[in-house]
């Protein structure tokens, strides 16, 4: 998606997709979901450009997988914050979380919402098209910026994304400003049936993997091939605890 | 963590996929690593000469036992000092004068040393015999090999002549030596029985037979004169109850008075000895002649007493003194044949001690005698043996050394080949990769199934995922496989070039 598809969808389709997403608040949910406006839907072709699963599509094993693990991880449960993270860099956190994402939405009676908050590995802005866009960082730095003006529709129905935003910082401080925890209050309990997902850094070697703890209600660790030893999975438990974390996945992932 | 040998293969798979650009670079370092080693690899070229060694010539069977052999085994050995000897270093310097010309003592020293360690000798069955030598050139490995071949026939001839003379100048020395000790013994022995006449075994029988009956005679004579004494003691015991002149008595009453001392004498003896006791047979004999006596006189006595009245000379004293100077006579012969055998006896003692002595000495020089002349004999037969050895080897008979295989110059070198380069080079770089892949693996405790992730106790596995498309239909993917195809294709073709230019003998 280019500039100006950007543009014609901040200017015609955000006055039906706001209108949708933010008001009647009191209304039924599923009739709420319903109405939720989709501007534009990906192709197939884009959506395989992007790695993201579709039904129908090739490798129904993927596609098997993150249903039963959508089913696993969210169950009946509603207004939920997920966070995906892994134990080091490049564990296929990105690739999970919007895929993930995904499969929720596939479910025609929840809405999925992705939150990039991976400071220095952020994706979700390259792959939906939303790089330039505002997004965590500016709201939190910005606090002109509006809720709404942060979050894009993904090409997916009923799956929204925020990005991270402009403001590349170099500080690790950005989720733990109040904004940031009120962005996340705010996604999370003014809709009904709404799954939040954090597309999060390494648990074991960032600040705001571990301020995110605190502020999500369940955990998902990527664990990849080859890459991570008994020790620094028993560490991550530990730092998570077992309260939260939902379980682990096993990224059988070739590069 | 525990997999399963398809999980462990796909493992391995797996893991060298991950490090296949390292994979990559190891595969081109390691096949033209070993292409390069195998350029540069150097030619060896052997060139050997096999030689017949024929000691079993028609000499052999006729001088069975008398002429010793040399087995083949101490030919290899000697060959071995005989091709690194001084004598064959002048040898081979000789034939290399050449390049050797304008060497020093030690540049020489030192190509011989390299010489030598490029030689060698085996025996290769039966009595064939091998000499080698390896060298770059072939036609160097030829001329070395041809010159140790001729130094090793010349040397092992002059070698086995010395030896066989040498041999010889020992055992003749020896025999000599032995000579001259039996001619001393021989002549201990000539004077000692020339000095000791009779002084043999059969002497000394004899002189023992002579000691024995001497003795014999001892005894009998000393029973004699106890007999003798006896009977003289008997005779004085009679004297002494008669009187030299009887009154009117009868002489039978005499008689059987006499008779009744005797009886009363034997049985005193007879609580002492048995009947067969010489006194006790002597009184029996003396009571048995008195008995008769007095039946004689009571005949007479009775016509006697009528003519003679008064007294007369007693006729038993008169008999009785003739008898004891019988005895007396009779005991002093006796003494004095026994002093005389005594003396006989230790002269014949002392000359049974001479003889002893002299036969004992007698067997000493016998017997050294007779063994230096065994081992003279022995030595003699030895000398004659190895005086034909050594008439055999300056004849040149003894040992026929055949080149049944001359040395060549050798046309393809040995060891290692290009063609075992190539295989080892091609399958070490493809086997490299995996190799490291499978220590990468070993070495990584990490977790590489889901299953492995589940034997973890108290964590919720949720579930897997894959990749999202086949990484190979990538065009990324695509690119960097076709990459490699040709870089494979390049170190085969390399390869093929080479071992190309090995095969026309162009590198």
């Amino acid at each position: 998606m280019n500039k100006l598809e950007q543009a014609i969808r901040k200017t015609t389709g955000e006055g039906v997709y706001t209108s949708s997403f933010f008001s009647n608040t009191e209304s039924n949910g599923i009739e709420e979901i319903a109405k939720m406006e989709t501007s534009f839907l990906a192709s197939k072709e884009e959506l395989r450009k992007k790695k993201i699963i579709y039904p129908g599509m090739k490798n129904s094993k993927l596609y098997n997988s993150f249903r039963e693990l959508r089913s696993t991880i969210t169950g009946e449960k509603s207004n939920n914050i997920v966070m995906i993270t892994a134990l080091d860099v490049k564990s296929g956190t990105s690739f999970f979380a919007r895929n993930l994402a995904s499969a929720i939405a596939f479910d025609t009676s929840k809405t999925a919402l992705l939150v990039d908050c991976n400071n220095g590995h952020s994706e979700v802005g390259d792959t939906f098209n939303v790089s330039g866009s505002n997004g965590v960082s500016d709201y939190v730095s910005d606090t002109k910026i509006m809720i709404e003006d942060i979050i894009y529709e993904s090409g997916v129905k009923r799956l929204r994304v925020i990005p991270f935003g402009k403001i590349d910082s170099q500080v690790d401080e950005q989720v733990n400003h109040p904004r940031f925890q009120q962005l996340l209050n705010e996604i999370k309990n003014k809709y009904q049936d709404r799954n939040v997902i954090l597309d999060a850094p390494p648990v074991l070697n960032s600040a705001d993997a571990r301020i995110l703890l605190n502020l999500c209600d369940q955990v998902v660790v990527v664990v990849p091939y080859g890459s991570v030893s008994k020790n620094k999975i028993e560490e991550a438990i530990t730092l998570i605890g077992r309260d939260k974390l939902a379980g682990v996945v096993f990224n059988d992932y070739l590069n | 963590m525990s997999y399963t040998p398809v999980e462990l293969v796909t493992n391995i798979l797996k893991d060298t996929w991950r490090i296949k650009n390292i994979g990559l670079i190891i595969f081109l370092i390691t096949s033209l690593s070993v292409l390069a080693v195998s350029w540069k690899w150097p030619k060896i070229y052997v060139s050997s000469s096999i030689i017949e060694i024929d000691d079993q010539n028609i000499l052999t069977p006729l001088l069975e036992g008398s002429a010793i052999a040399t087995s083949i085994n101490d030919y290899a050995r000697n060959a071995e000092q005989l091709i690194s000897s001084k004598l064959a270093m002048t040898k081979i310097m000789d034939v290399l004068q050449s390049e050797t010309l304008l060497m020093t003592a030690r540049q020489k020293g030192s190509l011989w040393e390299d010489i030598k360690d490029k030689a060698s000798v085996e025996n290769i069955g039966g009595n064939l015999l091998k000499i080698s030598y390896r060298s770059k050139d072939p036609e160097e490995a030829r001329l070395l090999a041809s010159n140790l071949v001729d130094v090793f026939i010349t040397e092992s001839i002059e070698e086995k002549r010395r030896e066989s003379e040498g041999a010889y100048q020992f055992i003749a020395g020896q025999a000599g030596s032995y000579h001259k000790k039996l001619l001393d013994s021989e002549n201990a022995l000539k004077e000692f029985r020339s000095d000791n006449l009779g002084a043999d075994p059969a002497s000394s029988a004899v002189v023992n037979d002579r000691i024995l009956e001497l003795q014999r005679s001892i005894e009998q004579s000393n029973l004699a004169m106890n007999e003798a004494q006896i009977r003289m003691e008997n005779t004085d015991a009679q004297l002494s109850g008669e009187a030299e002149v009887s009154a009117h008595l009868t002489r039978e009453g005499q008689i059987q008075e006499r008779i009744s001392v005797l009886h009363s004498k034997l049985d005193t003896l007879r609580m002492t000895y048995l009947d067969n006791y010489p006194d006790i047979i002597i009184i029996k004999d003396q009571i048995a002649s008195l008995k008769v006596t007095m039946l004689n006189v009571k005949n007479e006595e009775s016509v006697e007493i009528s003519q003679n009245q008064g007294g007369t000379l007693n006729p038993l004293f008169q008999e009785l003194r003739a008898k004891r100077s019988q005895f007396s006579t009779e005991l002093a012969a006796l003494k004095t044949r026994i002093k005389e055998t005594r003396q006989l006896l230790e002269e014949e003692k002392s000359r049974a001690r001479q003889i002893n002595n002299a036969v004992a000495v007698h067997a000493q020089l016998t017997r050294d005698y007779v063994g230096n002349k065994a081992l003279y004999q022995k030595l003699l037969k030895q000398r004659e043996s190895a005086r034909v050895s050594m008439n055999i080897d300056i004849a040149n008979q003894g040992m026929t050394l055949k080149v049944k295989e001359p040395a060549v110059v050798p046309h393809r070198p040995i060891g290692l080949q290009f063609i075992h380069f190539a295989v080892l080079g091609i399958v070490a770089a493809l086997g490299a990769p995996f190799g490291l892949a499978f220590m990468f693996g070993a070495f990584n405790n990490s977790y590489k199934t889901i299953g492995s992730l589940r034997e973890l106790q108290g964590l919720p596995v949720l579930g897997s995922i894959s990749t999202y498309r086949n990484p190979l239909l990538e065009p990324r993917t695509i690119a960097w496989v076709l990459f490699s195809v040709i870089c494979i294709i390049g170190v085969f073709s390399l390869y093929g070039y080479v071992g190309w230019l090995k095969f026309t003998g162009q590198a």
